[in-house]
């Protein structure tokens, strides 16, 4: 396969995973959906999710690439999502503490921003990745 | 713990106090608009704006500066030219990202019409304006990625 079709496939991959996990934040509830308080928040949601799987797929595992240690990259990536996850719900709990309100009751709509804090954190945990990968490349 | 271990646990601490400072200044410029609450940083939006901010500073210290270990900008600061040209160099790509984003975000807030009646300029304070405390850093990352892979200094 030619680098150009490699790069061509990466980005197929991609949209795909961003597609998908966009599709599982609708299923989840997490997005703002179809009203004049959504202020086109499913786009910034579809673009932020191409991004994190940007900079996974060409940042952390390095694709295209020859070779990739499969096995440790995709435990990687489930570890990023799974701590994205849990801070995602951690803040939810700490935050009226933090800056008061409430955010309990249904997530859609005391906590319209679920997707978009998910995606924060799963793209903090991604980068803090490439960071320790630029000291550390065993990661 | 040796001092390379030291130095990239007081980069991560530092990315993190700089967002929470940051977090802090937009929840307080919130609070000092009508009303009781902030408008900037209010509950269902803290999360986000502390971890992009945070997101934000790990990538420019991090990975721009290369502060924790990265490839060059500390091991210049060891050398015996505190001024050598990589940080020079990183310091004028610094000033033109954030000056890139300063113009971006006054042309963005000036031409966008947040919360504001039809036909009107500019960011309002007391309705719809929670994105001011996400446009300095989505305009910081476009800046950084400009000047960093298009190599301008």
């Amino acid at each position: 396969m030619s680098r150009t079709a490699a790069k061509i496939g990466v980005v197929g991959v991609v949209v795909v995973l961003a597609a998908i996990s966009t599709y599982v934040m609708h299923l989840l509830e997490w997005t703002v959906r179809g009203s004049d308080t959504a202020q086109g928040l499913l786009g910034l949601d579809i673009c932020l999710w191409v991004i994190f799987w940007t900079l996974c797929l060409t940042g952390y595992w390095g694709l295209p690439a020859e070779k990739v240690p499969m096995v440790r990259k995709a435990i990687g990536t489930v570890v990023i999502l799974a701590l994205g996850l849990a801070f995602t719900y951690l803040f939810k709990a700490i935050t009226p503490a933090i800056v008061g309100g409430d955010v309990s009751g249904k997530i859609s709509e005391a906590y319209p921003l679920m997707s978009l804090t998910y995606i924060a954190w799963s793209l903090v945990f991604v980068m803090t990745a490439l960071w320790v990968g630029s000291f550390y490349s065993k990661l | 713990m040796n001092s390379k271990a030291t130095e990239r646990v007081l980069a991560l601490v530092l990315f993190w106090a700089v967002a929470a400072a940051i977090t802090y200044v937009f929840w307080w410029m919130g609070k000092m608009s009508p009303g009781d609450t902030s408008l900037l940083v209010t509950a269902p939006n803290f999360s986000a704006v502390f971890a992009y901010w945070g997101l934000f500073f790990t990538f420019f210290i991090g990975l721009y500066l290369g502060m924790g270990g990265g490839e060059c900008f500390s091991c210049t600061l060891e050398g015996e030219q505190t001024f050598s040209p990589e940080v020079v160099r990183k310091a004028c790509g610094t000033a033109i990202a954030f000056v890139g984003t300063a113009v971006s975000v006054m042309l963005t807030t000036h031409f966008a019409q947040y919360g504001l009646p039809e036909g009107s300029f500019g960011l309002n304070f007391t309705s719809g304006s929670q994105v001011l405390s996400l446009l300095p850093l989505h305009w910081g990352f476009v800046w950084l990625v400009f000047v960093q892979h298009l190599k301008l200094v």
